[in-house]
């Protein structure tokens, strides 16, 4: 019965939580002419699809769509494959230096951004490797986030899962794959959903270094059809085109989102 | 069950990546040669004859409505026009062909073309606001465009004095002015109407003193309870331009070419009027979008804007609609005003082809300035254009020559960027957020010459 | 067999804390091979470019003009922090000084409770008797003013925000992870539509809540007005808008919180739970006994990102108020920004940024040490 009220309860915040992008969703499908006198609506004003149809027909949305596909998968891969990696380093390897070396990957996080992005427009532009995936991928597989994650996620195993192992023989590589690995499938998948998200929606470098149109991500793209005052001429466009690029994000979170709560037991022995 | 889980995980992992590294593999390298096309264009040229150069503009990206539309009197936008403008340069048989880079909304175009001055590939051509320009000139980056022009057929003299003044820094011309664009009051003629505010003509009577304009307020508040002024207050500095153009008419200014000058009598009375103004004729809570929107819904009596929504709103207001200059209510005509111009970045290495082109590029854009003002509602910079008939029919035009003739640009000083979000955030405190008025004008002063010093 | 804290497997150390080791666990070789793939790309796309930054800090450097620059030294640092005319007062800004005064009987405690060592207990007593006892009554006079009137300013709005969203968006991520623990398909939708905010790009967040908290424009507005209300003008308000904005933060972030707890709350042994319900433990005792403890990795690893996310808030006030009104809004990476691509001064924004990075390194180690010495 507590149980009842209680879903009761969390689906009624949930309501109310999604509102502002009901409200977003509403707008995409009210005509551009009807927001500019009102926009207080939960039920679109003036339905119109042409929204929509303008965003989708775009020339290079599909190529946008693909680049940042391409660029966001590679990178959410990669980094997955080097945190998993070195966060199983420092989290279960004694060694000479890790005291220093760690804390140096942990500061890498508190570097403000914007403050890299001449240095790095720098470098890439001396590579002549400006409006390439390369330029787009590189910065940001390199993610002390993904390492700390990792790392903390990866402390907190047992240690008697890993004794077990060892006593049959096994060394670091395969304790890593077979057993650290499945069982870090939740911190994989956090991490997973986190860096996905981040690097699809990453607009400061994109700007500045896919300055080709056939470059763009989906949120330079979507951005660059911008006119000026988009937001008092075309709010309609403009909603349209944020459900469009969040979207796949959405559907994205909605399938792996299981593997958060698979409750995969640390129990020695238990499966 | 864990093994399940973990063999599908690891499955769907390696599908990912691999797909991943093979789209990159594939798509990749067409991402490098695009570069290599538009970098490497001495080649092309003597392989093909064909030049291209890069177009480097905000204004937004239209393509969709646009491809393979040449004739520009369908355009119904800024983007559009361009747009339509750039397809019949290249659909002509000129040798060139322009290739308009990833541009974005003019928030974020300085910083993008910022960092390809820093490294990177310049544009052969770029649009710039005037108030943009002295930064880039004062720096040595930008090419002197003006006798190169005059080779290409450009009339110099024929340009408005604010319009070549705007382009010219040190007795160089810099740019292709493209437009003015500035202060306009559009007025709901019916509210005037209702409250008696029209003259003999029909045309709504402007304020020739402040206590005219305070008077006008009140006799529209009581006579039809609709709010008398709005604009935006604090999003996009467009109350500091009101500002200035108040500073102007009294004869001040703010800034001498190298310091600030704002604490000044002028100053004080500009800024005192403003706040009356929000306080007893309007609502200092409203930004660009909410001001526009009361307007449009018939609210408001005078919305102070710009001549980029002339066409916009008369074709929407759903009532007699006027575009008007700002009155002179200090006694004589002052108005902000700013100018979109194509420039020329110098490039390292300059290479004849490119450069010849991109200068026909310009002098077409020069030679279309009419097409832009009468597409867009922008003030026309040429002469000729204006005492055009196609101008001079074109909606409201009429209505604000004086602001043709007579708009002036903020002071061209380098560093001004920072000194006008100082002015602006100081200027919005005094009616946002009740901060004193005497105290505003010595604290922007102050921020004003730190940001020009810097 | 009664279940307390201290009896908690051992199991949640890990080799970071320092116990017996195996000869495999000693191998250096083996850690390097895991470790190079990332720090290869690390130390040239991240390390460099950072020491590329902290370099540029001591130039008047161009954005525009780069190879035109020239050494400053420490100027940029002393234009950063000091003035002309500055005098100090026991009075100026007392109440946040009383507040950070407040902190020494709790490092005091700490003390007491070995949560710190006597080294870390008097340098941090130090630390607060310095800033808040002493250069936080530095200010100008009437006819002084410091050299970057915005830098104090602006790093002041960071801390109030830091202080402001961090205990609500870890606080909110924690209970929505209790809450959204159930392996249901219905629960798993109310997880979408919870974490649903955050895959919004900044650009479309900042455009959807200006609307939102616009007295005329928006549905917040509307509820005022429904309600008899006069609507509340949030963002041009000079007390509302960083709180607005803070609200806004969570509202978009919090869902990446709860992500890492419902993560972190996976790997607390559900056999520890059992064993507490066959002894009679009640629900809340067993949250208490078995989460919270269960959690505290999990909970350092939020922390730490909160803050420092909340160190390097951006976009949302930018977009939403430009650091308005008055200035109210401004955040340190504003006006790093707006140095380095406004006012090109990239000397300048590096030196910034390089503060802004030790504050957050600084504030970092007292968490891990904390932390560390609780285990």
């Amino acid at each position: 019965m507590g149980q009842r009220v209680f879903l009761v309860g969390l689906t009624l915040f949930a309501a109310i939580w999604i509102i502002p992008m009901l409200w977003m969703f509403a707008l995409s499908l009210s005509s551009n002419e009807a927001l500019q006198l009102d926009t207080r609506t939960l039920v679109p004003i003036d339905f119109t699809t042409s929204n929509f149809a303008s965003v989708l027909q775009g020339g290079l949305t599909g190529r946008w769509m693909l680049n940042s596909v391409v660029v966001t998968l590679t990178t959410t891969v990669v980094t997955l494959i080097l945190s998993a990696m070195a966060g199983y380093a420092f989290a279960r390897i004694s060694f000479r230096g890790k005291s220093v070396v760690y804390p140096l990957v942990l500061a890498g996080l508190m570097v403000p951004r914007e403050a890299m992005i001449v240095p790095l427009f720098l470098m890439f532009a001396e590579a002549d490797m400006h409006n390439t995936y390369q330029a787009l991928i590189l910065p940001r597989i390199a993610a002390p986030l993904g390492v700390f994650i990792m790392t903390q996620f990866m402390a907190a195993i047992p240690l008697e899962t890993e004794e077990a192992a060892r006593v049959d023989g096994a060394n670091h590589w395969t304790i890593f794959w077979r057993i650290f690995l499945p069982m870090s499938i939740p911190a994989l998948t956090a991490l997973g959903i986190f860096t996905y998200i981040l690097t699809w929606n990453d607009f400061l470098w994109p700007l500045v270094s896919a300055t080709d149109r056939e470059m763009f991500t989906i949120t330079t793209g979507l951005a660059s059809l911008q006119g000026n005052f988009a937001q008092a001429t075309e709010l309609g466009s403009l909603m349209a085109r944020g459900v469009v690029a969040s979207l796949p994000l959405l559907v994205l979170f909605l399938i792996f989102q299981r593997q958060l709560v698979r409750g995969i037991s640390l129990g020695s022995g238990s499966k | 069950m864990e093994k399940k889980t973990k063999g599908s995980f690891v499955r769907l992992f390696a599908l990912a990546g691999t797909s991943a590294l093979l789209l990159a593999g594939c798509a990749g390298g067409n991402g490098g040669q695009a570069v290599d096309a538009t970098s490497d264009s001495t080649e092309a040229a003597s392989t093909s004859e064909e030049v291209t150069i890069s177009l480097a503009r905000f204004f937004g990206d239209c393509d969709d409505t646009t491809e393979g539309v040449t004739d520009v009197k369908l355009a119904t936008s800024e983007c559009e026009v361009i747009q339509i403008l750039t397809n019949a340069f290249n659909a002509a048989d000129n040798g060139i062909t322009v290739e308009k880079l990833g541009g974005q909304a003019w928030g974020d175009y300085y910083t993008q073309l910022s960092t390809t001055f820093a490294g990177g590939d310049r544009p052969d051509v770029a649009v710039m606001h005037q108030h943009r320009l002295p930064d880039y000139v004062s720096r040595g980056l930008m090419t002197p465009v003006g006798d190169l022009l005059s080779e290409k057929g450009v009339d110099w003299a024929d340009y408005t004095a604010p319009a070549l003044g705007g382009a010219t820094i040190d007795g160089e011309v810099y740019g292709v002015p493209f437009d003015i664009h500035g202060s306009l009051w559009h007025v709901n003629v019916d509210v005037f109407e209702a409250a008696g505010l029209l003259d003999e003509s029909g045309a709504p009577v402007q304020a020739g003193s402040a206590d005219e304009l305070i008077a006008q307020c009140q006799a529209v508040q009581s006579a039809t309870g609709k709010q008398f002024f709005a604009h935006d207050w604090f999003e996009f500095g467009v109350g500091a331009r009101l500002f200035l153009g108040l500073v102007w008419q009294q004869g001040g200014d703010l800034s001498d070419g190298v310091t600030a000058t704002v604490d000044t009598p002028e100053a004080a009375a500009a800024l005192g009027l403003l706040n009356d103004i929000a306080t007893e004729c309007s609502n200092p809570e409203q930004g660009y979008t909410d001001s526009q929107a009361a307007f449009l819904a018939g609210d408001v009596a005078i919305l102070h804007n710009g001549t980029w929504v002339v066409d916009q709103y008369n074709r929407e207001a759903p009532f007699t609609y006027m575009a008007t200059d700002v009155p002179p209510v200090f006694g004589g005509f002052g108005s902000w005003g700013d100018s979109h111009m194509w420039v020329m970045p110098l490039q390292d290495d300059v290479d004849p082809a490119r450069q010849d082109a991109a200068l026909e590029f310009m002098a077409y854009l020069y030679e279309n300035v009419g097409n832009w003002a009468i597409g867009t509602g922008h003030i026309a910079p040429r002469a000729s254009v204006i005492a055009s008939d196609e101008y001079a029919n074109a909606p409201q035009r009429s209505n604000y020559a004086e602001t043709a003739n007579k708009a002036r640009m903020v002071p061209a000083v380098p560093g001004w960027a920072g000194a006008w979000d100082a002015l602006a955030e100081e200027l919005n405190a005094t009616w946002v957020s009740g901060k004193d008025q005497a105290q505003a004008l010595v604290d922007a002063e102050a921020r004003m010459n730190e940001a020009l010093a810097g | 067999m009664a279940l307390t804290r201290s009896k908690l497997p051992r199991a949640q150390d890990s080799s970071l804390n320092g116990r017996a080791r195996t000869p495999l666990q000693r191998n250096g070789l083996v850690a390097w091979a895991f470790l190079s793939p990332f720090l290869a790309v690390y130390g040239i796309f991240l390390l460099f470019p950072i020491l590329q930054g902290v370099y540029m800090g001591f130039f008047d450097w161009d954005l525009l003009v780069i190879d035109d620059r020239k050494f400053v030294g420490l100027e940029n640092y002393v234009r950063m922090f000091f003035g002309e005319g500055l005098v100090w007062d026991i009075n100026h800004k007392f109440f946040w000084r009383l507040v950070g005064i407040a902190l020494i009987p709790l490092v005091i405690i700490g003390r007491f409770r070995k949560k710190l060592s006597s080294g870390w207990a008097i340098s941090l007593v130090a630390s607060v008797v310095i800033v808040f006892g002493l250069l936080m009554g530095f200010h100008p006079d009437e006819t002084g003013r410091w050299n970057d009137s915005l830098f104090w300013l602006s790093f002041g709005n960071t801390v109030a925000f830091v202080l402001m969203s961090t205990p609500l968006i870890v606080g909110a991520g924690l209970l929505l992870a209790l809450g959204l623990n159930r392996n249901s398909r219905w629960v798993g939708v109310l997880r979408t539509l919870i974490f649903a905010p955050y895959v919004l790009s900044v650009a479309v967040l900042t455009l959807i809540w200006a609307f939102m908290l616009n007295p005329q424009l928006g549905i917040v507005g509307a509820l005022f007005e429904y309600l008899g209300q006069e609507p509340i003008s949030w963002l041009t308000s000079t007390t509302w808008a960083l709180p607005a904005i803070v609200v806004v933060t969570m509202w978009w972030t919090v869902g990446f919180n709860v992500v890492l707890f419902l993560a972190g709350l996976q790997d607390i042994d559900p056999s520890l739970y059992d064993a507490a319900s066959i002894d009679g433990a009640g629900r809340f005792s067993k949250f208490v006994n078995i989460t919270i403890p269960g959690l505290q990795r999990t909970t350092l690893l939020v922390l730490v990102l909160q803050i420092i996310a909340s160190f390097q808030i951006f976009g949302q006030v930018f977009i939403m108020t430009r650091g308005g009104p008055n200035g109210a809004t401004r955040v340190s990476i504003q006006h790093i920004y707006e140095s380095g691509f406004r006012d090109f001064e990239l000397g300048y924004a590096s030196a910034m940024s390089v503060f802004l990075f030790l504050v957050m390194v600084g504030v970092s180690s007292l968490q891990f040490k904390l932390q560390r010495t609780s285990e």
